[in-house]
């Protein structure tokens, strides 16, 4: 019996083939599968093309359980560009698979936090919403911190 | 259904992710920082900082980092002031600790949930005794009186014990004081001598009396220096000196911190030691059996749910080795220990015991026998939105 194959269709319309029983390993996937099990195409319109090659390749890896943990480790430590991360993150919250999330963010809390304010909000493009004397007052209280 | 879920949650953030990370993900992140990071990030925007002040956040906050030991200790030779410091897994580096300047001579009673509990001595001259919660990690610290339950002038006839630990359920830091009879005549009845237990809860910031009738139906001399806290229980040793007519046996009390009910937890009967220690190794209780000196017998009780049965863990059995405390564990399991060559010597070292190959490493730490006290760590954030310095009085 041949191994059964998706196809799943990235945000820039690109088309990817996957074995069912890797793919499976995203909840999201799972659970469409189970649902629907015709499609033969799943649309996933959050994830660029450069992501989803990403992703996949993560679920076609070839582990020993006891290694799987050391993998995904590395598989995050080579991709380290705060954006790639996020990019990754954000796919597999999608998709969950929790162990590529929490290693893609736990890799992103890993680079920022000896980031300054500014630093912070330019990698997570946040804005600054306090005035100057409120950002004080609320860092005087652990002044010793920063 | 999942399908018309998921393209929904697209179309959402879609528009949000042009100008920033979606805040699930923020989230995420936030989650995985370190405590010293979080301090700093709280100015990033509103956002982060209500998330990270929340007390959902707090409570359910834990770190990466490694847990050490805390312990304090005195050394007369140097000076009298008690001395704080942290051994840390990572090839046993020792560091020394600051501790917050509310209340002096404090020395640790236990830590929970990132929270190291300190009191007083009696020696100090302290109207009332002080109990300190610290957090170390944010550097924040509250102290509590503790009330006196009887006159002074009967202190002499009366002892007390304070007890410290922070409700799973709840993540409430509380301290338990219980005064008990120290003096019990040979005539007298003491089938029922009554015992003061008292709660303070920080949320309440306020103590209560508890309905004691569950301690009443022994006597029991609690040991001011034999306590831990696991999971929802604080466990308190003691001696039974219902049974005059023999040595004190030693019997071990639990404290629920949720349901605040007292329970005798069943120990060996061959245990011979004189006095009691207790410490915990991750999750479980573990209590020091010394027959004899050079020999230290280590217990540790396996709690499976339905029965709680005490096996041995290892015996330390070196020449030139007496073990008086074991402080705390390493992640590994090793011992922190309170050691001296002899019985007799009045100066005690910190050492680390490696039971797989019976060698001790000593940390270079000297200090009075029986001056030093500890307990395992690891960080926190409660007390993030307590104001520090508080001072609560009875």
């Amino acid at each position: 019996m041949s191994k059964k194959t998706l196809t799943l269709m990235s945000k820039d319309k690109q088309l990817f083939n996957i074995e069912e029983h890797l793919a499976v390993q995203s909840v999201t996937i799972r659970n469409m599968v189970k649902e629907d099990g015709a499609s033969s195409v799943i649309p996933l319109p959050r994830v660029d093309s450069e992501t989803l090659a990403l992703v996949i390749e993560y679920l076609n890896r070839q582990q020993a359980p006891e290694e799987d943990e050391d993998y995904v480790k590395k598989f995050v430590d080579e991709r380290g560009e705060i954006p790639t991360l996020l990019e990754l993150a954000q796919a597999a919250l999608d998709l969950d698979i929790k162990k590529l999330m929490d290693a893609a963010c736990m890799k992103v809390a890993d680079l920022i936090k000896d980031f300054t304010l500014e630093e912070v909000r330019e990698a997570l493009r946040i804005e600054n919403d306090r005035t100057p004397e409120e950002e004080k007052a609320i860092r005087d209280e652990f002044q010793w911190a920063f | 259904m999942a399908l018309c879920y998921f393209h929904l949650s697209v179309i959402k953030s879609t528009v949000i992710m042009s100008t920033q990370i979606p805040f699930d993900i923020q989230l995420l992140i936030i989650e995985r920082l370190p405590i010293k990071s979080l301090l700093r990030f709280r100015s990033v925007c509103k956002p982060w900082k209500s998330f990270i002040s929340s007390s959902q956040f707090i409570a359910g906050y834990t770190t990466h980092s490694q847990q050490h030991v805390i312990i304090s200790y005195k050394n007369h030779l140097d000076d009298q002031f008690i001395k704080y410091v942290s051994v840390f897994d990572n090839d046993h580096e020792t560091v020394a600790l600051t501790a917050p300047p509310l209340v002096h001579g404090t020395r640790v009673l236990d830590c929970s949930h990132g929270l190291v509990c300190m009191i007083d001595s009696f020696d100090q001259n302290y109207e009332t005794q002080m109990a300190v919660i610290w957090n170390p990690a944010i550097k924040k610290s509250i102290a509590v009186a503790v009330p006196d339950a009887v006159d002074p002038l009967q202190q002499f006839w009366f002892g007390s014990v304070v007890g410290f630990g922070v409700c799973p359920a709840t993540m409430d830091p509380k301290l338990l004081k219980i005064t008990f009879t120290k003096r019990v005549k040979k005539t007298q009845s003491i089938s029922c001598i009554p015992f003061q237990a008292m709660v303070f809860t920080l949320s309440s910031r306020q103590w209560r009396c508890l309905s004691t009738n569950q301690l009443s139906r022994k006597s029991i001399l609690f040991d001011d220096a034999c306590q831990t806290v696991i999971g929802q229980f604080i466990y308190l040793g003691g001696y039974d000196c219902s049974v005059l007519d023999d040595e004190l046996r030693p019997l071990i009390m639990s404290f629920d911190l949720s349901t605040h009910e007292f329970a005798e937890v069943d120990i060996p009967s061959s245990l011979h030691y004189q006095y009691l220690n207790l410490s915990r190794l991750r999750e479980s209780l573990v209590l020091l059996d010394i027959p004899t000196i050079h020999i230290c017998h280590v217990w540790m009780m396996m709690d499976d749910g339905d029965s709680k049965a005490f096996t041995k863990l290892f015996t330390i059995n070196r020449p030139n080795t007496c073990v008086w405390k074991i402080l705390g564990f390493s992640e590994s399991g090793e011992p922190i220990i309170e050691w001296t060559r002899d019985k007799m010597c009045t100066t005690s070292g910190l050492a680390v015991y490696e039971p797989g190959l019976g060698d001790i490493k000593d940390l270079g730490i000297r200090g009075n026998q029986d001056s030093f006290y500890g307990s395992c760590y690891t960080e926190s954030l409660l007390l993030l939105d307590d104001e520090d310095g508080r001072i609560i009085r009875c």
